[in-house]
């Protein structure tokens, strides 16, 4: 008992929050230090949010902070002119249909303290635009001191947009994400290798998502009492207020933003697996088959992520089905809340909506406890994330069925991804730079495709139980502290070496280099088999014996260097494997014998998945005909019915 | 009316079942059109794929890595393929409208038809149709300009904001209603229109096309009904050949000659059904003409020179409805309600068989 109080006295003065907040987790997760208690009000009629925020903040660096810097998101959505807006490339006209929105701070002030309204300055710290309204710098007279708390009260009220990216309403569904005044991430000295630490708060564009320190969330949320709630958190209490409205109470824990959406619409379908309660808002019309989809993903999601990489710790998952109108608010992720993504209609052989659902529940891991910056990295999310997305749909669904298996199309999902990277201009632009600096298309391209086909190469060379291994001992070590690539890549060079020796030099830096931060392509080919028939007559008198001179060339096409095995087969049966450290440009193969060679691979395990070109892997000097003639024939007929069904005079 | 489009439909099965070797000509063409496109394709494949080991695995199925990484490092030559087929499918077009005057001259006919009076249908009528062809297709311009007018209107009204997906569905099903319904209805017409030119011997187009239009509207169920039954049985075979395309996956020699074997029946029995239709139209259109012909016994052939018995003596009941011109009689030919003279009709012994109207 003495022990427990003094436990109990020692952590209210490291962190009086603690003891306070005791409501989920006893021991806290992260180092909660943007702590938000909001009260909410939905203005159902003019699409408005009236909210008060109170900001409790703690500067866990040793520096002097002499200002606060805000990210005001939905600034993004007030005109044409938003750094969003211009980036995005897409029409989008205030009408009847397409309404702006924005968020203005009506008061700040910090408590006890100084009144910062008048101190509200819009800064712009990734480009010129000075329409760009979604960061703001408060400078504070008296300066937060080193493992100081500040608390700031701020008043705001915000215009919804209609649903143009992830946020708004469209007529009664509300999704309601980035509508607080958040605070920036304030990063220390040794992260930033500066003598001073700098607040990392950028303007919000087209291709970047979000970043910020883990806290507690207390919010408030008053809505018509005809509305069903979800939510970042648990629900802790619901009221009825006498004006028809209701009022509920949500509190979360270590996590890292607060988003929730509204519908007097939804339908809710509760479910559970283990110790976390499954809750999915969908349309009424899409109960039956498409909800059960949903939870079924979601199950085999918690299931393979339990198994691979560690505990789910939140008692909760909201599930968040928008209706077919609202679809840019899909396929997005939020702590404990993801937004999903079904078509009612489409065949159950096609299986977006189990993509959506477990790509999104994969971000709870990487999003949303290991909590990478994604505006600089976002490869350290997506990628990880649809590597993982992929590799769990082929388990379940089969590796080449598990996105379409219709009318004898089949796809799997890890294929498609490859493609998506492989196709257009693999060469457009590195990994590893800051989101908003892609080009159109790009940001998809190399974030999440280029991503994934380089970590699935990755553990096909190294064989997934390492892979397993590296990617859990980063998800432990790193969880809830925001990792850079160089954490992960340090876990990378300490495992595997360890593990496997030199067999791929005293690091991989040489492989995560090639592909993170430069624009080469992989690209190794099998370029030609030559059979030369040797007289040995003269040799041997006695039985003229056969000889055969057989020369394998194999070339570097691309400009990626990495070791690759050649499977050299014989006429005999023999075969033979040959390693190449595929440096070279090309490398020649040459046998002397009595049998000669028919085929060559290059990789013949199919380990280079980055390779954008499998088809020129391999040459044989038999070739079948039929797998040409099966697919000509198949061609003629499918002409034949075009020649008879389309005749329109 | 059911009675009607069967019976329409069994003539014309009994039509298209005595020219078979038609239906092997449209067959044929159809073969040698697609085996072309197919042999460059099979050349176009093999050029980019022929010694690698990739395109093996392709035998046991489909796989997505080996198409997508052809199609993008070859991203030109299938697209000259699938333009050549667009071409084709237009030659096609024309092809089958010169083969149409064929099909249904010979549907009129009780004879066994022959290759040469199959041709000689289709080269009689072909710039007749060609003509029919523009009409039409100023008549579709017009129909789409007026129902694309209307399919807003008929989207919101249906789908109410299509929030839902079944909404949407719902509004774009009635669209496509819409346009299907009348669209089928104006190919109906074109499609009588034909037979009404080659049955008439109708040289004005617009006439014929008039009369094509007052027949399907006023016997819109026994026409639409007939269509119905051509599609579906046509329905039913595409969907067996697609059915067999996804279900089997030939992997071997045998497996994949059998498989072709089966999918060229399937485009026979396509070819067949065509012919079907189109002379279950002509079928329908004789048996349901307002006028009535008169039943005529002709016992031999007039030979041009010969003189005929006086009209006076051909018994009452033989008479023709319509008015033999005093000149006609004169040189003493008779002509039949087709307007056609005797001596273009071989044979010894013809007898035309009319119905009386009621």
């Amino acid at each position: 008992m003495k022990r427990i109080t003094s436990a109990i006295m020692i952590l209210y003065f490291i962190n009086p929050e603690a003891i306070s907040q005791h409501k989920i987790f006893p021991i806290p997760l992260s180092p909660r230090i943007a702590n938000y208690n909001i009260s909410v009000t939905l203005d159902a009629q003019k699409k408005m949010l009236q909210g008060k925020e109170t900001l409790i903040w703690k500067n866990v660096t040793r520096d002097r902070i002499r200002e606060l810097q805000f990210h005001l998101y939905l600034n993004a959505f007030k005109d044409r002119e938003s750094t969003f807006m211009k980036e995005s490339h897409r029409t989008y006209d205030d009408s009847e249909e397409n309404k702006w929105g924005w968020i203005r701070i009506k008061a700040m002030s910090i408590r006890g303290g100084e009144n910062l309204t008048d101190k509200i300055e819009f800064i712009h710290p990734d480009d010129d635009n000075l329409q760009d309204h979604t960061v703001i710098r408060v400078p504070l007279k008296k300066p937060i001191k080193k493992r100081k708390t500040v608390t700031v009260d701020i008043e705001f009220e915000a215009q919804l947009p209609t649903i143009f990216s992830r946020t708004g309403y469209y007529k009664d569904f509300y999704m309601i994400a980035q509508w607080f005044p958040k605070i920036g991430v304030y990063e220390a000295a040794d992260r930033v290798n500066s003598k001073k630490g700098t607040w990392n708060c950028h303007q919000f564009h087209s291709n970047t998502e979000f970043y910020a320190d883990y806290g507690v969330y207390d919010v408030d949320i008053t809505v018509p009492q005809n509305y069903t709630v979800g939510a970042v958190g648990i629900l802790e209490e619901e009221q009825k207020n006498k004006d028809s409205t209701k009022t509920l109470k949500f509190h979360a824990e270590d996590v890292h933003d607060f988003s929730w959406t509204a519908s007097p619409d939804f339908t809710v379908v509760e479910d559970r697996w283990n110790n976390v309660k499954i809750r999915l808002l969908t349309q009424p019309y899409k109960v039956g088959n498409i909800s059960d989809r949903h939870i079924q993903s979601a199950k085999v999601a918690l299931r393979y992520f339990h198994d691979l990489i560690g505990e789910y710790p939140y008692p909760n998952l909201t599930i968040v089905d928008p209706p077919l109108k609202a679809i840019n608010a899909s396929g997005m992720e939020y702590p404990t809340l993801i937004t999903t993504m079904s078509i009612w209609g489409v065949p159950d052989n096609i299986k977006l909506d189990e993509l959506v659902t477990i790509h999104e529940f994969g971000h709870q891991y990487w999003y949303g406890m290991v909590g990478n910056n994604e505006f600089e990295e976002a490869w350290l999310d997506e990628g990880i994330t649809q590597y993982y997305e992929t590799r769990i749909m082929d388990a379940e669904y089969g590796q080449k069925t598990s996105f379409a298996d219709c009318f004898g199309i089949q796809v799997g999902d890890f294929q498609m991804a490859r493609s998506d990277y492989i196709s257009g201009n693999p060469k457009l632009a590195p990994i590893l730079q800051p989101a908003w600096k892609y080009n159109a298309g790009g940001y998809a391209k190399f974030t999440y495709a280029k991503s994934t086909t380089m970590l699935t190469t990755f553990e096909r060379m190294v064989g997934r139980n390492i892979m397993d291994t590296i990617m859990q001992t980063f998800f432990e070590r790193w969880k809830f502290k925001h990792p850079t690539t160089k954490d992960f890549m340090n876990i990378v060079n300490d495992i595997v070496p360890a593990k496997l020796g030199l067999k791929y030099g005293k690091n991989l830096d040489w492989y995560f280099d090639q592909i993170l931060s430069g624009t080469d392509i992989c690209d190794y080919e099998l370029t030609r088999i030559s059979i030369f028939d040797v007289d040995t007559s003269k040799e041997k008198r006695e039985e003229v014996k056969r000889k055969f001179n057989s020369r394998v060339l194999v070339s570097r096409l691309g400009e990626m260097k990495v070791p690759v095995e050649i499977l050299m087969k014989f006429d005999d049966g023999k075969e033979i494997r040959e390693k190449w450290d595929g440096q070279a440009r090309f490398k020649l193969f040459e046998y002397s014998d009595s049998s000669k060679v028919i085929s060559a691979i290059v990789d013949p395990e199919n380990i280079l998945a980055i390779d954008i070109n499998n088809n020129n892997n391999s040459k044989t000097l038999e070739p079948s005909s039929l797998p040409f003639w099966k697919y000509t024939i198949q061609f003629m007929t499918f002409v034949q019915s075009i020649l008879q069904s389309v005749v329109l005079f | 009316m059911y009675m009607r489009i069967f019976r329409a439909f069994g003539e014309g099965v009994r039509s298209a079942n005595r020219s078979l070797t038609i239906i092997w000509v449209l067959y044929g063409l159809n073969l040698i059109i697609a085996g072309v496109i197919a042999l460059l394709f099979r050349s176009t494949l093999f050029s980019a794929l022929g010694s690698s080991l990739a395109f093996e695995q392709m035998l046991a199925g489909f796989d997505y890595s080996v198409y997508t990484d052809f199609l993008i490092k070859n991203p030109g030559k299938l697209n000259i393929i699938f333009q050549l087929v667009v071409w084709f499918v237009v030659i096609n077009n024309f092809i089958s409208l010169f083969f149409d005057g064929g099909i249904i001259a010979n549907a009129q006919s009780t004879e066994k038809p022959t290759l040469k009076s199959f041709f000689a249908g289709c080269g009689e009528f072909i710039l007749r149709f060609l003509v029919l062809f523009i009409v039409f297709l100023i008549v579709a311009i017009v129909l789409i300009f007026i129902l694309g007018i209307l399919s807003s209107t008929i989207y919101q009204s249906v789908a109410n904001d299509g929030a839902t997906e079944i909404q949407a569905l719902s509004g774009a099903g009635a669209v496509m209603a819409v346009f299907i319904i009348p669209f089928t209805i104006l190919i109906l017409i074109n499609d009588y229109a034909r037979v009404i030119t080659v049955a008439n011997e109708e040289k004005k187009i617009l006439r014929a096309f008039w009369h094509g239009t007052v027949f399907v509207l006023k016997k819109i169920l026994s026409t639409y009904g007939l269509f119905l039954l051509c599609l579906l049985l046509t329905l039913i075979l595409i969907a067996t050949w697609l059915v067999l395309s996804i279900k089997f996956t030939p992997n071997t020699t045998f497996t994949i000659v059998g498989f072709f074997v089966l999918q060229q029946v399937v485009v026979f029995a396509r070819a067949w059904m065509r012919v079907v239709s189109v002379s279950s139209q002509m079928k329908l259109y004789i048996n349901m003409k307002s006028k009535v012909e008169e039943e005529v016994q002709i016992i031999s052939t007039v030979p041009k020179s010969s003189t005929l018995p006086p009209i006076e003596t051909i018994p009452e009941s033989n008479k023709l409805i319509e008015e033999v011109s005093e000149e006609k009689k004169k040189t003493a030919r008779i002509y039949i309600k087709r307007k056609r003279p005797i001596s273009r009709i071989r044979g010894t012994q013809i007898k035309r068989i009319a119905k009386r109207k009621g």
